[in-house]
């Protein structure tokens, strides 16, 4: 990969990996920092990238792997994320449905979140969210179902943290 | 409501305008975390260090690194007269032949002294600003004999700083310290900040910034009377004026600046593989009652070792993996990690190694005794035993670690047991020590894959 072709990549694919990432970890900022600093690696490793039959992937799990080893590493420590290195987002105030979303995915089990984020969000079939992911496609299956049960349980109007919860209710819950 | 797979299908992140950092910038953070990590490694550099010939790095004559560490290596002992050490910094920057930053010292500990136990053996600083004003910056280059002996420079320099998160100060305002992982971050390399402490305001923040590339150890500092939200970039900045400074610092390391972009290609030794054995040794399922074998897992919390109070450092290794044996009456935790080279490895080691013996009160009668025992292990190691008294009797339990490196690959292994009422004597120790190491022995043998064996 030159290049030209990084930069493109980087281009095309930055936010996209990026609503993905946020989705499955629930925080907008910390999935920017995540997914640049998984761009940095893909540069760094970029002979590897060319090896990998979808940089896209790798891209995603690098960030995630990252985010979740950066909670752990902050909740440990018990300070804030770093910010010392990162830009300002600009962030409208989303929707209250939207809040209301990123809050139920909070509260999933972190693998049927993952599975749910993959598979409806980043588009991908159950054999491509397996492999990803490196187990079985039944497992897969089983996350999936699980998954869309427990989502529309909370996003019951009349569930807590439910759609008609509205924004105040993203602080309410985590995963 | 909508259909909640219509929401996810329809996700689309309102309000997420992004202001991403542009490509040749994330290109250049990845060219040069890519330098950082294979001017050190020892993956395909080190090897072929005796075939590769290094113009900068012939120059001593007789001095060689730890036979066990790595082939032998002539360090230079002298920083050439054209090293850039001003470059990145203001008009009007000072140059002399002694250390521009000031001794590091924290919760009363020096963290690093060109005066210090282990003095470099040639060092240049340079400096800009009035001690204590605004936009002050100082840089040090200390060039130590071996690559061994810098790396535990910077790993007494890490150790100290991060086991002081806030420094009472005496009658001064506190000081608080915090660690940063920039990108780079790494076993080669230290980025934090220091600043004074007045209920939530915070300000005079110093950055500091520390890279090692071989047997040299770079330091750079910048002040400002500014702290806290109102100063986030300084780390960054400082980062970044260094860059010219930390560009030219592979002439030090074992096979100089000439095999960058491919030696880099070889870099992907340091990753464990994801099947590697790290539960070997150990029974393929557990009792009825036990939970068994978990991993290897890169996922798993990495294990937090804690002596006295006192935790070591985050190794900050290239890769690690993960994987537990569950029991009813314990568990048996593993941890493999791949540092940047055996010296990064062994300042690890030492630095475990160095918080053994001690003792801690717990409290209603009941004393732990941390205990330091060798090892045979791999190139080289440690192991320790924690055991309990109460109220002058053998408490029940214990717990035994062994720290062993085999090349630039460290193995952490701890065995927690509860409520073994054996009275734990030297004898007993000493048996269960053995009994460890023999579980552990396929694994360390394993690990000779990372050394090139």
């Amino acid at each position: 990969m030159d290049e030209r072709e990084f930069d493109d990549f980087y281009s095309t694919s930055f936010q996209r990996i990026t609503g993905q990432v946020y989705a499955m970890i629930g925080n907008r900022d910390e999935a920017q920092e995540c997914v640049q600093e998984a761009f940095v690696r893909a540069w760094a490793h970029r002979k590897k990238l060319d090896r990998t039959e979808h940089p896209e992937a790798w891209v995603r799990t690098t960030a995630y792997r990252l985010a979740v080893s950066r909670w752990r590493r902050t909740t440990r420590a018990r300070r804030p994320a770093d910010r010392a290195v990162s830009l300002a987002t600009e962030a409208a105030a989303p929707s209250e449905t939207h809040v209301a979303l990123v809050a139920a995915l909070k509260q999933l089990p972190e693998v049927q979140r993952q599975a749910l984020v993959l598979h409806h969000i980043a588009d991908l079939p159950v054999q491509e969210v397996a492999r990803e992911v490196g187990v079985p496609e039944g497992t897969i299956k089983a996350r999936l179902s699980r998954g869309r049960t427990a989502l529309a349980a909370l996003l019951a109007d009349d569930a807590p943290g439910g759609l008609s919860r509205g924004i105040g209710t993203e602080g309410a819950s985590h995963a | 409501m909508r259909d909640p797979i219509e929401e996810l299908e329809n996700f689309t992140s309102p309000g997420l305008t992004m202001t991403p950092i542009p490509a040749s910038e994330v290109r250049r953070r990845g060219t040069r975390l890519r330098r950082r990590n294979t001017a050190l490694a020892t993956i395909g550099g080190i090897a072929a260090v005796a075939v590769i010939a290094t113009p900068l790095a012939v120059l001593a004559s007789n001095h060689s690194s730890k036979a066990d560490v790595e082939p032998a290596t002539d360090w230079h002992q002298t920083i050439p007269a054209d090293f850039p050490l001003t470059a990145g910094m203001p008009n009007g920057s000072t140059q002399s032949d002694a250390s521009g930053v000031d001794p590091i010292e924290t919760c009363g500990n020096v963290a690093w002294s060109a005066e210090g136990t282990t003095r470099p053996v040639d060092i240049v600083g340079a400096t800009y600003g009035e001690p204590g004003s605004e936009g002050t910056q100082s840089r040090t280059l200390a060039l130590y004999a071996d690559d061994t002996t810098a790396a535990s420079a910077l790993a007494q320099l890490r150790d100290t700083v991060v086991n002081c998160p806030e420094d009472p100060n005496g009658s001064g305002a506190p000081l608080v310290n915090e660690v940063v992982e920039l990108a780079a971050g790494s076993d080669t390399s230290l980025f934090f900040t220091n600043q004074a402490k007045d209920g939530d305001l915070l300000y005079d923040l110093t950055a500091y910034e520390a890279v090692r590339s071989g047997n040299a150890l770079y330091l750079a500092t910048s002040f400002s009377s500014a702290g806290g939200s109102q100063n986030v970039g300084a780390l960054d900045r400082l980062d970044r004026a260094s860059q010219p400074v930390v560009d030219q610092m592979c002439v030090f390391s074992a096979d100089g600046c000439g095999a960058d972009e491919t030696a880099g290609d070889s870099a992907d030794t340091t990753v464990i593989p994801d099947d590697f054995d790290l539960l070997a040794g150990l029974p393929e399922d557990g009792e009825a009652t036990d939970i068994g074998r978990v991993g290897p897992d890169r996922e798993l919390a990495p294990i937090d070792l804690d002596a006295c109070g006192t935790k070591a450092p985050e190794p900050g290794s290239f890769d690690r993996l993960r994987a537990d044996f569950r029991q009813a009456v314990g568990i048996h935790e593993r941890q493999l990690m791949t540092f940047p080279d055996g010296a990064a490895a062994q300042a690890y080691v030492d630095i475990v190694a160095g918080r053994l013996p001690c003792s801690e009160d717990g409290g209603r009668g009941v004393t732990g005794y941390y205990e330091r025992r060798d090892t045979a292990l791999g190139d080289s190691g440690v192991a320790g035993f924690l055991h309990f008294i109460v109220n002058g009797d053998p408490g029940l339990g214990y717990e035994m670690t062994h720290v062993v490196r085999v090349g630039s690959t460290v193995l952490l292994s701890r065995v927690q047991v509860d409520g073994d009422s054996t009275p734990v004597t030297d004898e007993v120790q000493a048996n269960l020590l053995a009994e460890a190491e023999t579980e552990l022995a396929p694994v360390v043998d394993a690990m000779a894959v990372f050394d090139g064996g």
